[in-house]
């Protein structure tokens, strides 16, 4: 033994002897070795005990060696980063790691939660249906808390993941999951043949099996043999041989998802690169080669630290040169068992004895491994004792004697279950193999994927490099590649002979099935007895096959007590369904880099750049950033920047950046025809040079959305739209051509992003303008009046458009510039109104005069109001049909009692309103029955020196002097309001018209 | 006021056009490129077949890619029936205007030019397609999603590496911000 692990073999094994490697466990130092895993160097250490039981806090030690592990779950790192529920089985060593372990307190040790054993048998599976019933108020606030502080896992920090996350995509022609011997051999084929390979693999040795056996391929030891393997496919141009990887599951088209674990076996995460890439592989074929789970038979206490699956103990002796015990039983069923005795002996460890559940005479070929060792025929294990580590196993004896026997550790092998999980992915089912004894692929598996190896049942490595070539050949035929000369190397080609035990029926006593979430075989019972009889039932019932596990040992012996208890055989009872992920995944590795700034795009306005220079306040809109306000120096509140922003506009003028707007381009001969039946009133009839306010509604009535239409052409119009819904008008009008009218000659595009466009309002927005558009353009009122478009030229010559519209409600023109002008004709446009004192306003300044002047936007247009709430129905036209016409002619719709819109104003003088209140009549009480309405915005105005606001109230446009109150639940706030006119500022529309 | 000149900024925003490099890879902002939007009734296609090989010295390319013509221009694929014509100061001839939609798109795309032996891993971090020069040879255009921003791609030369991208004008600089962490990731930078 190694002199600072005590548990290290003196020779063999895989690690890196030279490299030296510190760790803590709960605090304690530890070394390990380069290669080694946290279980491995645990073992090496003499650690036993890692980890308490999720129900009942049992003292658990490491039961396997891979990613199936239930009970060795730890916490890794320290701080915000912290990494819960880790498998120390597939934990890679590097210097510094820190691991804890979980579910205890006050230490691992002594578990003061460990009472919970004790009331073991009034927390049988179904307790807490039955339990925590009443009074129904305590389960909130009592049994839950107290629940989940007393059973669980680990816990994550609660603050943000400081580490930084990737997804990637990878095409290829064949996917190979698993690079075990039918992997290695299936990839070796495939890109031999030319075809483009993705080799994966959840460990950070590619080989699988063969780094844990004492076999020989090809006359070299069969790591010797995967190593070469890898360094060929590693050398191979056709090839990405990706480790640390796993393959967690299988969608459609080809498609699946893997995790590659790219920093976390390093001690700090490299620059620039992420703690785990996500991957998304795009094959035309794939062979899924994921090797098979071991699994372990349930008898009483057979959960105690040291009992182990025994090809676990095999790979922690010949991969990690560790040694579970000082003194090991093995227990089998099945011939593989014995390799186990065979390598503890051969490395030197002390077999007590090998119990095997079969006769003499199935078991005479394997004597000769035993050695001196004992071996007992038909034996069966009844208990173990120990309390935080096994120090004793029970069994019977073929005469059903007991014997007792020391030994600290307990090698258990129950036989093999095909990892089938990713043929499942897509609703197959795998069938019952009686031959083998465990469930394998069925027919169905996702479209493309092929079987091999021992996760298609072949167990021995000779049928796993076979059926890795045979796979990879057909799949190249599949694809047409050529076909390379294959040989299989010689290996191991021993035939698999189990008689299958799931329970030994005469232990008394717990016998475990799921450790990780504390499942017995009398919870299954239990379940059986309640009538939970279908395993989907079963699960649910009793937790079993749940958390980061999935019961990869469990399910199968599970399923096979359930099978006993209801008469039927395991092929009828079935499995549970098998989905994604196959192995835990962080969320943050679904995110990848799209969280924080970089979640969604940002879209800038070519003005972005000199609104940011001039301290603008941004806020989003959809995707857009846009100038809230422009606060000036000395003023103390957003109100102040907005209410001189509105206040200098109507006095003189302002500048709006309106290039966020949804700009479509609509052309073609039925471009006009086209708009008709978009829109509700008509296009076709709009004069070249001219806008013409629309309402668009949806197929079902409502408004979908308002803008203006422009006519620059005879065939050309331009639509606008609210800047909220240019991607859905956008759609909107492209499936009404692709779908309704594919026959009209119209086409359109999105020209959003092609223009810069400035709104420029006030008194004095002409002769601002003046000053820009060239002066062969007239732009006096005759000339360009209220509601007129025309393509000019501004600033010596740049094509520009210009629109004579308004939102303001002041007089006001919209100049566009391909985009590359914007940020120069936003300067241009200040230089030109500085005589003005011109202001640049934000959304807030152009949300109050819009109030003021009564225009809907998404607040008012909030897809449940309709053209006749919004008191437009007279721009449905009576002369054409539309999208949305008939069903706006529905009775609900146009019933005469529906909420119109309406302003709104506090009769008390310097009340304030806000958006979201509910109207309710006065004296009477503010509940759902009396609802009237709700204000959909509110505003101070500047022009009026008080709050104003729009809303929805039963027939507001006929209650115009009515007062209410504005209920306000969420603020608690409750004011008299008056009904009036939506249009607050120049109803007549005098100024615009200016 | 005296006459003011508006000067251009290039698609990124910038006075300069943006170019950086990584070990591998490197990304370069095309600028003074018009771009036009191309779409054609399906009575119409045919006839702008023959249009465009009269006028442009080229047929229409099929689905999914594109052709140069002898005029420096290039005729990419965008949709069906809808194409690109981009080129430096490209101009459409008013015979092909007379049958096809046409529509100025110079401002409202950027194009940015990737090339190196990296390009296709700093691309696999970005978007879904397969970049590899058998299945997306020299010639070749894909219409993809880059992180949630509409994206063109156009192989230059597929043995090189070397890309063609249009993107939007409004979240180019989220665009690029993804390109700078997945070039940082595939490349490594100091």
């Amino acid at each position: 033994m190694s002199g600072g692990q005590p548990n290290r073999l003196a020779e063999g094994g895989l690690v890196q002897r030279d490299r030296e490697i510190a760790f803590h466990f709960d605090g304690r130092r530890y070394h390990g070795h380069a290669g080694d895993t946290l279980a491995s160097a645990l073992i090496a250490n003499g650690v036993r005990l890692v980890g308490r039981s999720f129900k009942y806090h049992r003292p658990r030690g490491v039961f396997t060696a891979g990613s199936e592990e239930p009970n060795a779950l730890v916490e890794l790192g320290r701080g915000a980063g912290r990494d819960p529920n880790s498998r120390a089985t597939v934990t890679e060593l590097h210097d510094g790691l820190v691991a804890s372990s979980q579910n205890r307190f006050p230490s691992l040790g002594f578990d003061v939660l460990a009472f919970n054993d004790l009331l073991a048998p009034f927390l049988a599976a179904g307790f807490y249906y039955k339990t925590f019933m009443w009074p129904a108020a305590f389960w909130e606030k009592l049994y839950e808390p107290v629940i989940r502080r007393a059973a669980g896992l680990g816990a994550l920090s609660g603050k943000a993941d400081p580490d930084a996350y990737e997804k990637a995509t990878a095409h290829c022609d064949v996917l190979i999951i698993g690079a075990g011997p039918a992997g290695l051999q299936a990839a070796l084929t495939a890109a031999r043949g030319g075809a483009r390979v993705i080799l994966a693999d959840e460990d950070f040795v590619p080989g699988g099996r063969l780094n844990g056996e004492r076999m020989e391929i090809a006359r070299t030891p069969a790591h010797e043999w995967a190593a070469k393997a890898a360094t060929e496919l590693a050398s191979m141009k056709n090839v990405r041989l990706l480790t640390r990887t796993t393959v967690f599951g299988a969608y459609d088209g080809g498609t699946y998802a893997g995790l590659e674990r790219v920093a976390d076996h390093l001690p700090a995460v490299p620059p620039h690169q992420p703690r785990q890439r996500l991957w998304r592989f795009v094959a035309r074929r794939a062979i899924l080669c994921a090797g098979a789970t071991e699994r372990p038979v349930a008898f009483a206490d057979n959960d105690r630290p040291g009992v182990m699956l025994a090809s676990a103990v095999r790979t922690y002796v010949n991969r990690f040169a560790a040694l579970p015990g000082r003194s090991t039983i093995v227990f089998t069923c099945n011939d593989d068992g014995w390799r186990t005795a065979g390598d503890l002996i051969a490395a030197g460890g002390a077999v007590e004895a090998i119990l095997d559940t079969r006769g003499a005479e199935d078991i005479a070929h394997l004597r000769d491994i035993a050695g001196d060792a004992p071996v007992f025929t038909r034996a069966r294990p009844i208990g173990t004792a120990g309390h935080k580590g096994l120090s004793a196993v029970t069994f019977l004896n073929a005469n059903d004697r007991p014997v007792t026997l020391s030994a600290d550790c307990l090698a258990i092998s129950g036989g093999w279950n095909p990892n089938v999980h990713l043929t499942c992915h897509r609703r197959g089912r795998p069938v019952w193999n009686d031959r083998i004894a465990a469930f394998v692929p069925g027919s169905d598996a996702p479209p493309g994927m092929v079987v091999a190896g021992a996760a298609a049942g072949a167990f021995s490595t000779h049928g796993a490099l076979a059926q890795g070539t045979e796979r990879a050949l057909e799949v190249l035929g599949d694809l047409g590649s050529k076909q390379p000369a294959s040989g299989i190397p010689d290996a191991e080609d021993a035939p698999y002979a189990i008689q299958p035990v799931w329970h030994i029926t005469q232990s008394k006593g717990r016998a475990w099935l799921d450790l990780q979430n504390d499942v017995t075989v009398k919870d299954v019972e239990v379940s059986h007895a309640e009538g939970f009889r279908s395993v989907e039932h079963m699960k649910r019932y009793t937790t079993l096959g749940m958390a980061t596990d999935q019961g990869k040992t469990a399910s199968v012996p599970a399923i096979a007590v359930m099978a006993n208890l209801t008469g039927r055989s395991i092929a009828e009872t079935g499995t549970t369904i098998f989905r994604p992920p196959y192995t835990p995944v962080a969320i943050a590795a679904f995110a990848g880099g799209l969280r924080g700034r970089a979640f969604r795009p940002i879209r800038l306005t070519p003005a972005h750049d000199w609104s940011k220079e001039q301290g603008a306040v941004f806020t989003e809109a959809g995707l857009w950033l846009r100038p809230q306000w422009y606060p000036r120096r000395g003023e103390k509140s957003w109100r102040e920047s907005v209410d001189r922003e509105v206040r200098q506009t109507r006095r003189s003028v302002g500048v709006n950046d309106v290039s966020t707007l949804g700009k479509i381009d609509v052309k073609g001969a039925d471009a006009a025809a086209f708009l008709d039946r978009l829109y509700t009133n008509t296009m076709s009839t709009l004069t070249v040079g001219k806008v013409r306010y629309g309402l668009m509604l949806r197929e079902d009535g409502f408004v979908l959305d308002d803008g203006t239409v422009a006519r620059l052409g005879d065939s050309h119009y331009l639509v606008t739209t609210t800047t909220a819904n240019a991607g859905l008008v956008m759609q909107h009008v492209d499936y009404c051509h692709q779908v309704h009218w594919p026959e009209l000659d119209v086409h359109m595009v999105s020209v959003s992003d092609q223009y810069a466009q400035f709104a420029i309002a006030g008194p004095n927005a002409r002769k601002v303008l003046r000053k820009l558009v060239d002066a062969r353009f007239d732009i006096a009122n005759e000339a360009f009046p209220y509601m007129a478009c025309g393509e000019i030229t501004v600033c010596g010559g740049v094509a520009a458009r210009l629109f004579r519209i308004s939102f303001s409600g002041e007089l006001a023109y919209e100049v566009a510039v391909p985009a590359r002008h914007g940020d120069a004709m936003i300067r241009a446009i200040m230089e030109a109104g500085r005589e003005f004192d011109i202001v640049p306003y934000g959304l807030e300044a152009l949300n109050v005069m819009r109030i003021e002047k009564g225009h809907p936007v998404g607040s008012e247009l909030n897809g449940q109001t309709t053209a006749g709430d919004l008191g437009l129905a007279r721009m449905i036209s009576a002369k054409k049909d539309c999208i949305g016409k008939v069903m706006a002619g529905r009775p609900a719709l146009t019933d005469a009692d529906r909420m119109t819109l309406a302003g709104f104003k506090p009769v008390a003088e310097g009340e304030e309103l806000t958006a979201g209140a509910h109207f309710v009549g006065i004296g009477r009480e503010a509940k759902t029955a009396h609802d009237e309405g709700y204000m959909t915005s509110v505003c101070f105005s500047p022009s009026l020196g008080h709050f104003i606001g729009l809303g929805f109230i039963r027939r507001g446009h006929q209650r115009h002097g009515d007062k209410v109150r504005a209920v306000d639940a969420v603020r608690g706030r409750d004011i008299e309001v008056e009904i009036c006119s939506p249009h607050f500022v120049d109803p007549q529309g005098e100024r615009l018209r200016g | 006021m005296a006459e003011v000149k508006l000067a251009v900024r290039t698609g990124l925003g910038r006075e300069q056009p943006l170019a950086e490099e990584w070990p591998g890879f490197s990304m370069r902002e095309i600028t003074g490129l018009s771009v036009w939007w191309l779409s054609v009734a399906r009575k119409d296609r045919d006839g702008l077949d023959k249009a465009c090989t009269r006028h442009l010295g080229t047929a229409l390319p099929p689905e999914r890619r594109f052709v140069e013509t002898d005029k420096g221009m290039r005729v990419l694929w965008a949709g069906d029936r809808q194409w690109f014509v981009i080129g430096d100061g490209a101009h459409i001839p008013a015979a092909i205007a007379r049958l096809a939609a046409v529509t100025d798109q110079s401002d409202g795309w950027v194009a940015m030019h990737v090339s190196g032996e990296r390009t296709r891993a700093v691309m696999e971090r970005l978007c879904l397609v397969d970049l590899d020069p058998a299945t997306f040879p020299t010639g070749t255009v894909a219409r993809t999603p880059i992180e949630g921003m509409h994206a063109l791609i156009a192989s230059d030369d597929a043995e090189a590496a070397a890309c063609t991208i249009l993107f939007q004008r409004s979240s180019a600089r989220s665009f690029v911000d993804h390109f700078r962490h997945a070039a940082d990731s595939a490349c490594g930078r100091d």
